[in-house]
């Protein structure tokens, strides 16, 4: 089953996701993507609780997802952290063309693109992979509000 | 559509639509108002102009206010009196209104009512302990 949506997203599951986004999207399934090295920094438990119940909620290594979406049945929404996951994914082979860049706070060193929107050297290095792939990239906290192209952005 | 009037004290209900629109986004029609009542505010005064406002809801509205006995709700309650298509719902949290902006689209004033109500009590939880506990 294809990836229905995909967003990078470092808070994952909070307001904008259950209370904008998934009314808003026809899926089964919250798929979260975790490179080894971050895995102990999610509180599994509470991004279940947050998550309301009628969606399903894997939480995988990132090296994972790709078999994985590629033999399930459910439509998934692939909710990544970073852009350095999304990267990892999408050289795994994980089949998008696009992606919701949704939330990317403030940090040390980097510059504002939009709202809530922060990048650094690291992620703009990131962004231009992605992009290089041929994805589409676009930010957006929530359905209805301006999608602007982040494509424009990096040239 | 059902409209959606928030009335409480102070200007709790301006920044409680305010709030909402942060997680989900500004509404794009005019199916909100908000009511500030004031320490100052006479009741009757008040419920009346809320009832010029409730009688041209012509599908019916639900008046989410904060505490109730409260006059924010005491003025609901007279302004509504007379309006069979009018819920005054009490106890206003920032999951209920979320509910009414998400669902009132989809659902009929009376049915609207009913889920604001259900997602507003289901929305208090000791979030601690049903941590602990599990689910």
């Amino acid at each position: 089953m294809p990836i229905i949506f995909a967003r990078v997203d470092d808070r994952l599951i909070h307001g904008q996701i259950v209370q904008a986004w998934l009314p808003e999207l026809n899926v089964d399934e919250v798929l979260i993507p975790c490179a080894k090295h971050r895995a102990v920094l999610l509180n599994k438990n509470l991004l279940r609780l947050s998550l309301p119940y009628e969606y399903d909620l894997t939480i995988l290594d990132s090296h994972q997802c790709v078999q994985y979406a590629r033999n399930s049945k459910k439509r998934i929404f692939a909710l990544v952290g970073t852009l350095q996951e999304l990267a990892d994914l999408i050289q795994d082979g994980l089949q998008i063309k696009s992606v919701n860049i949704g939330g990317m706070h403030l940090k040390d060193n980097a510059q504002k693109l939009a709202e809530n929107v922060f990048l650094d050297e690291d992620d703009k290095r990131w962004l231009k992979v992605i992009n290089g792939l041929g994805i589409r990239v676009e930010t957006r906290a929530v359905p209805n509000a301006v999608s602007i192209s982040l494509s424009e952005v990096l040239k | 559509m059902v409209k959606i009037i928030l009335v409480t004290h102070g200007q709790l209900a301006e920044e409680m639509l305010e709030t909402a629109a942060l997680i989900i986004g500004k509404p794009t029609d005019d199916g909100f108002a908000t009511f500030a009542v004031t320490a100052a505010a006479a009741v009757e005064k008040e419920a009346t102009k809320l009832k010029t406002v409730l009688e041209t809801c012509t599908e019916g509205a639900i008046i989410l206010t904060d505490i109730f006995g409260g006059s924010a709700t005491n003025i609901s309650l007279t302004a509504s009196k007379d309006l069979p298509n009018c819920h005054v719902i009490t106890g206003l949290n920032l999951s209920m209104l979320l509910t009414a902006i998400n669902s009132r689209k989809k659902l009929n004033v009376k049915e609207l009512a009913e889920k604001i109500e259900s997602d507003g009590k289901r929305a208090v939880i000791n979030a601690t302990e049903l941590l602990i506990k599990g689910l």
